[in-house]
């Protein structure tokens, strides 16, 4: 049996389960708004002999799945057991409501650390926080081009950065993820933007720490999906379209981009195993831009990215490709 | 490493030869374009040649002219870029693989009176993973019947439904289509008028027309507005039949067929299940037919744009034979109206055609 967990919008997920329908597989699929509830684990002769919990109610043995896929998500299992007053003081409440649900968090991360290492697996939860900052560090350990970076909080720190020679021109983006919502049917949200010399001069002395980074001038932009050692990129062409110069998802639907299938230069295609071993995910999507002189420049790693996007446009078949490692 | 900037065609773009001239289809874009065969050759051989190498070997400087304003409307529509010679080998072209979850991936139901075993036909189809519907409503069609079929597909949670059902004047139609967002698109038959009504954020049309299009009799019109420029299209018609890959159908009467207008029946649905039906030796015998064996149009250049028919053949006795309502010539590059060609009359009397017209 093949365990999903995954979030209820997510189209790819369902493209997955049709494929292992039709392979005959059977599956059950956890979303982040499905309860779920520890039930029990239980060692026996020296080894695990159960490990249960309830979906909705429903009794799950984990030790009868065969191969799991984190594809998003989370497991929801936060309210469990904690309700009701334990003391009338509030003091004591807290604390003892704190101590129940640490005791409840280390038997579910070990539930995520036993689907990760005993199943045929996929993605991992543990894993699959976008640690962007650190990723960038990792990637210059594996020996990737990267665009110079700075985050920094005060404009002196800017002003050398932006300065130094040959740089050319700065963006700003955001540290952390994508960010957005919306307020009054207006959507507000981050992108990536250039930064000008009469920004910084007009900007205050210290500020919130911010993300710079060069401006790295593309020729195109590389989506990478990177699962169990196999690789499948796709070159994306925004730039015959000046509007989308500094950021592709300022889609402009009229002329759209261009998705191409794209084979990495056996030198990139090595890095970017390192450095997912390196990171310990198994499955992510990675984010280059390819320069008008032939290099290549890491950008970003995102451990649950859309792949769809890259499988449809270059017909690579992902969704069949994750339903057949699941079904091994 | 080079410096060299050549050209390249984008993958993505799919060309197809044919006798006369030649196909660049831009999926992404939804566009399709003719040029000729010199240019196509050009392209296809993706010889590592920059532009101006390639102008350079034309014969006289009235050929570059021609030549030069090729490569500018190519450019102008984004079907090649211009790459660096070390990077161009990198840039693959497409594989075109084509598979889908499926055994049988779309049904043609003709819905009768009681409608007795719809309920135990569409739940079959499931289960064979079919993604798209066309239920045809072959009676009269008051409201309850039509909501208690609407309720019979929620029931199943179909998602691609492509209903036919007769003209009602006392049916509001758009509340229905609201209602039931599963509905891709509504037919009405034997309407007062010919409209187009896009509804639901344009993912369901309503459509109403004069004719009676229940009748499969008018299934099978090859025409340009039918063109698929798709990439899953492309790849599906380069090993397979377009129109009867993985489609089944089930006739008024219960009976298992590859489509309404092929006589031969499998069985009936009162009988035997539709598993066992696809099981028998010739049930998927028109699936692998594709365009590269048709005659005429394994010469056509829109072959893989182009949709099938395997009913209405020009040729009756001949299972390779080109449709019998497609009015092109690959040769002479020209469309004429089928059914107006002589040459055709008495195929179209002996199909029985003439009459519904
Ligand atoms: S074979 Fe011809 S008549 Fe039958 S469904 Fe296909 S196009 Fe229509
Ligand atoms: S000859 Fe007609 S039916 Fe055949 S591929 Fe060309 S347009 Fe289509």
């Amino acid at each position: 049996m093949v365990l999903i967990l995954s979030e209820h919008q997510d189209a790819s997920t369902v493209e997955v389960l049709k494929w292992l329908n039709h392979f005959g597989i059977t599956w059950i699929r956890i979303n982040e708004d499905d309860e779920v509830r520890f039930d029990c684990l239980e060692f026996a002769g020296n080894q695990l002999a159960g490990l249960v919990i309830t979906i909705n109610g429903k009794p799950l043995n984990l030790v009868e799945v065969k191969s799991y896929w984190y594809r998003r998500g989370w497991l929801h299992y936060g309210a469990q057991y904690i309700s009701g007053k334990i003391s009338n003081h509030s003091l004591v409440n807290e604390n003892m409501h704190q101590y129940l649900q640490e005791e409840l968090d280390n038997v579910m991360e070990f539930v995520h650390r036993y689907l990760q290492s005993e199943k045929q697996c996929i993605n991992s939860y543990l894993s699959a926080k976008n640690n962007k900052t650190y990723y960038h560090y990792v990637a210059s350990k594996a020996g990737f081009d990267l665009p110079d970076t700075l985050i920094a909080t005060q404009k002196k720190d800017l002003e050398r950065f932006s300065d130094e020679s040959g740089r050319g021109s700065l963006i700003t983006k955001s540290i952390n993820e994508m960010f957005s919502f919306t307020h009054d049917g207006k959507c507000y949200r981050n992108l990536t933007n250039e930064v000008r010399q009469s920004d910084i001069q007009e900007g205050n002395k210290v500020f919130y720490p911010t993300l710079f980074q060069t401006y790295v001038e593309k020729f195109f932009e590389l989506r990478v999906f990177y699962i169990l050692g196999e690789i499948y990129s796709m070159a994306i062409f925004s730039q015959l379209n000046a509007k989308t110069q500094f950021d592709f998802r300022n889609y402009d639907h009229e002329y759209s981009n261009r998705n191409v299938p794209f084979i990495l230069p056996a030198s990139i295609a090595q890095k970017v195993k390192v450095f997912m071993a390196e990171i310990d995910l198994n499955c992510g999507s990675l984010d280059m831009i390819v320069t008008a002189d032939g290099r290549f420049v890491f950008l970003e790693v995102n451990p649950v990215g859309q792949f769809g996007m890259v499988s449809n446009p270059c017909n690579y078949y992902l969704e069949k490709r994750i339903a057949e490692i699941l079904s091994q | 490493m080079s410096d060299k900037i050549v050209f390249r065609l984008f993958s993505s773009c799919l060309l197809t030869a044919g006798s006369t001239r030649a196909l660049i289809c831009d999926p992404q874009r939804g566009n399709y374009y003719t040029i000729p065969l010199s240019l196509y050759s050009i392209i296809a051989e993706q010889k590592k040649a920059s532009i101006e190498e390639t102008l350079a070997i034309c014969e006289d400087q009235e050929e570059a002219e021609i030549l030069k304003s090729y490569f500018n409307f190519l450019l102008e529509h984004e079907l090649i870029f211009l790459c660096r010679e070390d990077l161009a080998d990198n840039f693959t072209p497409i594989k075109y693989e084509f598979d889908v979850p499926a055994i049988i991936a779309n049904a043609i139901v003709q819905i009768g009176k009681k409608a007795e075993y719809l309920v135990d036909t569409l739940a079959q189809l499931k289960l064979l993973g079919c993604q798209a519907f066309e239920l045809v409503v072959m009676t009269d069609c008051p409201l309850s019947f039509l909501s208690h079929i609407l309720e019979l597909c929620k029931g199943q949670e179909l998602d691609e439904v492509n209903l036919y059902i007769p003209f009602n004047p006392e049916t509001d139609y758009e509340a229905l289509i609201e209602e039931y967002c599963f509905l891709s698109s509504v037919t009405i038959c034997n309407a007062p008028t010919n409209e187009e009504i896009f509804l639901n954020g344009d993912s369901c049309t309503l459509r109403f027309s004069t004719k009676d299009l229940r009748d499969h009799r008018h299934c099978g019109i090859i025409a340009e507005k039918y063109f698929i420029p798709d990439l899953v299209h492309h790849s599906e018609s380069l090993q397979h039949n377009t129109c009867l890959n993985r489609k089944i159908a089930i006739d008024v009467n219960g009976n298992i067929k590859n489509c309404p207008s092929l006589n031969e029946s499998f069985g009936n649905i009162k009988d035997i299940t539709l598993e066992e039906a696809i099981c028998q030796p010739h049930f998927k015998k028109y699936w692998n037919i594709n365009k590269d064996q048709i005659e005429v149009c394994k010469d056509c250049e829109f072959r893989h744009v182009c949709t099938d028919c395997r009913a209405y053949l020009e040729d009756p006795s001949n299972v390779y034979s080109k449709p019998l309502k497609c009015g092109y010539d690959p040769y002479t590059c020209t469309w004429e109206d089928w059914s107006k060609n002589p040459l055709k009359e008495n195929i179209i009397i002996q199909y029985g055609i003439h009459s519904i017209e």
